[in-house]
């Protein structure tokens, strides 16, 4: 026996693959002693993800091999996923027939046999970024900023500096500008040791901010003209970390 | 314009600007309808053509069309063989066509009509028919931004297929396979060499798919459901290549229309862009050029493109091209519509120009500021605004891959 992993509830679970799916074609889980890793790039490779989530995490958690890879096609891993109930207790096992086999116990116990993708060994590097601007806001609203810019714009724009932290969007359609502050509560935290501002692409910006269905505060880290680092934390325990480039102007 | 204009080109130089000489064709518009025969019984070569009406759907109109003569009228419905042809020309044959109608409902495909139909979209010839009309055809031509040029139509009380019909093999076969799928059946079909508008045919007339499942199509409809499910196919295999190394990129100028692909080295998306100019079909009384477009990513889009059928039907002769060079790449495909081609005239239009498009030598480049450089001096409109207008464009110029930072 090589790995299993049970998780109290599926919804976790659900919002995971799912949002992953939105960035990902194929991609490796690594399952260790320690617990499970994913990082992997976008096709266009203008966006990473990086997933860690720590043993203590699991309900459960057996890994008897010093790493076991779970290479899957993140569609058809979205397809089962969505058959879960988002209070199923869920099961991810890896055998020795090399198959993962996802597991939902409810009303009965479904199992779902997946191939494992043999994905190569080669690892991402850590991306380098540097860091002038460290804000922590609630995530909601992050998506609703996200969605108010997608009305005038497929690009926004993060300002921030000692004050405040703003998402803005303009094109020949209009300008949306959205203001955190501390007073209303939607900002966490503001750490900014020389004001940034860079521009990001929507498209990606919304499909990572999916991750608030299960994380309520995200924290949102870069530089002037500089890749962004955000990162969810996730429920349990662990946290999900997404870098996208910039959009030069 | 000027008065002595016509006098001077007589529809050979098209010194007016459009794409086509607009005397000659009311001429042969003329001509056609006068053809006409007086009878109600029209006999003819079906090259072999067959029109499924929309407009009442679930029952719809449908019918065989032929011209009221003999004779190898095969090119008649043929749109792969009418690209290079003059607009005239095609109009010419498509006027002479004179479709017969019924109603019937899309799931009788039992019905006699749709048997004799399905029959005549697997012929490989031209098929002699006669029809019996119920009245004169009514003199009119119909054009349509899917669907090809159509002539006159009248009610159908009976056709007859005239002697044996010579029914393509690879047709028959997914015709009496009822329980391959539709998808199945297109790729079977595609990949043994049938051509999109055959299959197009058969697909309409309910004869492909499981049995359940057969239905009359609408033609208008059918023409985008091939052109899609084709693509998708191909796509299928296209994702799993390598990437192209350099950056491909394509021009064609052809009647009034500028063609442009680029290809960039990075995974599979797509985009499809049009510009229409003022006084071409669809701005015809704008003071500025008009751009739309619409894109999908890596793993394709499940939603229809507010652009319309022709994203699908240029996707398919993209896809064509790099199934041919067995690479995947980022492909931008632009179109310019200049004033004068003022006409409706399908989809096939697009899929057809794409093809020839991919079939020239390809401008080899490096950086995506060159090909930025070389089309600005072939685009009618600005370049800059073509990178604005468009997302992957953008994408390629703007944005920074996150490994630069690792």
């Amino acid at each position: 026996m090589g790995l299993r992993l049970v998780f109290s509830d599926a919804k976790t679970w659900k919002y995971l693959v799912d949002t992953l799916s939105r960035l990902i074609d194929e991609a490796a889980f690594i399952a260790k002693p320690q617990g499970l890793t994913l990082r992997a790039l976008d096709p266009s490779r203008i966006a990473m993800v990086d997933l860690e989530i720590p043993a203590e995490a699991f309900e459960e958690y057996e890994c008897t091999e010093e790493e076991v890879r779970i290479g899957v096609n993140f569609d058809e891993l979205k397809k089962i996923m969505k058959r879960g109930r988002a209070k199923d207790k869920f099961e991810l096992e890896v055998g020795e027939d090399k198959k993962l086999n996802v597991r939902f116990k409810g009303h009965a116990i479904r199992t779902f046999v997946l191939p494992l993708l043999d994905l190569g060994t080669q690892q991402l590097p850590t991306p380098k970024i540097p860091i002038t601007a460290h804000v922590k806001v609630l995530s909601d609203a992050v998506t609703d900023a996200l969605k108010d810019a997608a009305i005038v714009s497929d690009y926004v724009r993060f300002e921030a500096n000692e004050e405040r932290f703003v998402i803005k969007a303009s094109s020949d359609r209009g300008n949306v500008e959205v203001d955190f502050t501390q007073e209303l509560g939607s900002l966490i935290e503001l750490d900014v040791k020389e004001p940034a501002i860079a521009s990001y692409s929507l498209d990606y910006l919304t499909d990572m901010s999916k991750t608030s269905a299960i994380s309520d505060i995200v924290t949102i880290e870069y530089a002037s003209n500089k890749p962004l680092i955000m990162t969810y934390d996730l429920p349990g325990g662990g946290r999900l970390t997404f870098y996208l480039a910039p959009r030069m102007e | 314009m000027q008065q002595s204009l016509c006098l001077l080109c007589r529809g050979s130089k098209l010194l007016c600007g459009m794409a086509y000489c607009p005397i000659i064709v009311r001429h042969i518009a003329k001509l056609r309808v006068r053809n006409i025969p007086d009878k109600n019984i029209v006999y003819g070569s079906s090259p072999p053509s067959l029109f499924i009406g929309r407009i009442g759907y679930p029952i719809v109109h449908i019918g065989p069309g032929a011209p009221p003569y003999t004779g190898d009228t095969s090119i008649y419905d043929h749109p792969e063989s009418w690209i290079n042809k003059p607009l005239e020309e095609i109009l010419d044959y498509r006027f002479s066509i004179i479709t017969g109608r019924t109603a019937v409902k899309i799931k009788d495909i039992d019905n006699k009509l749709v048997l004799i139909l399905q029959e005549l979209a697997m012929a490989e010839r031209p098929v002699d028919i006669e029809m019996v009309l119920k009245k004169r055809p009514i003199p009119r031509v119909i054009l349509d931004e899917y669907v090809p040029p159509q002539g006159p139509s009248a009610p159908l009380m009976r056709v007859s297929l005239g002697g044996n019909v010579k029914v393509n093999r690879k047709m028959e076969q997914v015709y009496y396979d009822t329980d391959l799928r539709t998808y199945d059946a297109v790729m079977t079909l595609y990949r043994s060499g049938v051509s999109v508008s055959q299959i197009q045919k058969l697909l309409s007339v309910g004869g492909i798919g499981t049995l359940r499942r057969r239905r009359l199509v609408p033609t208008r409809w059918s023409i985008t459901a091939i052109d899609s499910m084709i693509s998708e196919g191909l796509l299928k295999e296209v994702r799993r290549f390598p990437l192209l190394n350099e950056y491909l990129v394509f021009v064609r100028k052809y009647m009034k229309n500028l063609f442009v692909a680029i290809l960039a080295p990075r995974p599979w998306s797509y985009e499809w862009m049009e510009c229409w100019f003022p006084q071409s079909t669809w701005n015809p009384t704008g003071s500025k050029p008009i751009i739309e477009g619409d894109y999908e990513g890596f793993k394709g889009r499940t939603e229809y493109p507010d652009i319309g059928g022709c994203y699908y039907a240029s996707r398919l002769a993209t896809l064509e091209y790099l199934m041919r060079i067995r690479r995947q790449a980022t492909a931008i495909l632009l179109r310019e519509i200049y004033p004068g081609f003022n006409l409706p005239i399908g989809v096939w239009f697009v899929r057809e120009n794409i093809r020839e498009l991919f079939k020239r030598r390809p401008m080899v480049f490096h950086d995506i500021r060159e090909v930025f450089m070389f089309l600005k001096k072939i685009t009618r409109v600005d370049f800059n605004v073509w990178v604005e207008k468009s997302v992957l464009l953008r994408r390629l110029m703007r944005e920074d891959r996150i490994l630069k930072w690792c």
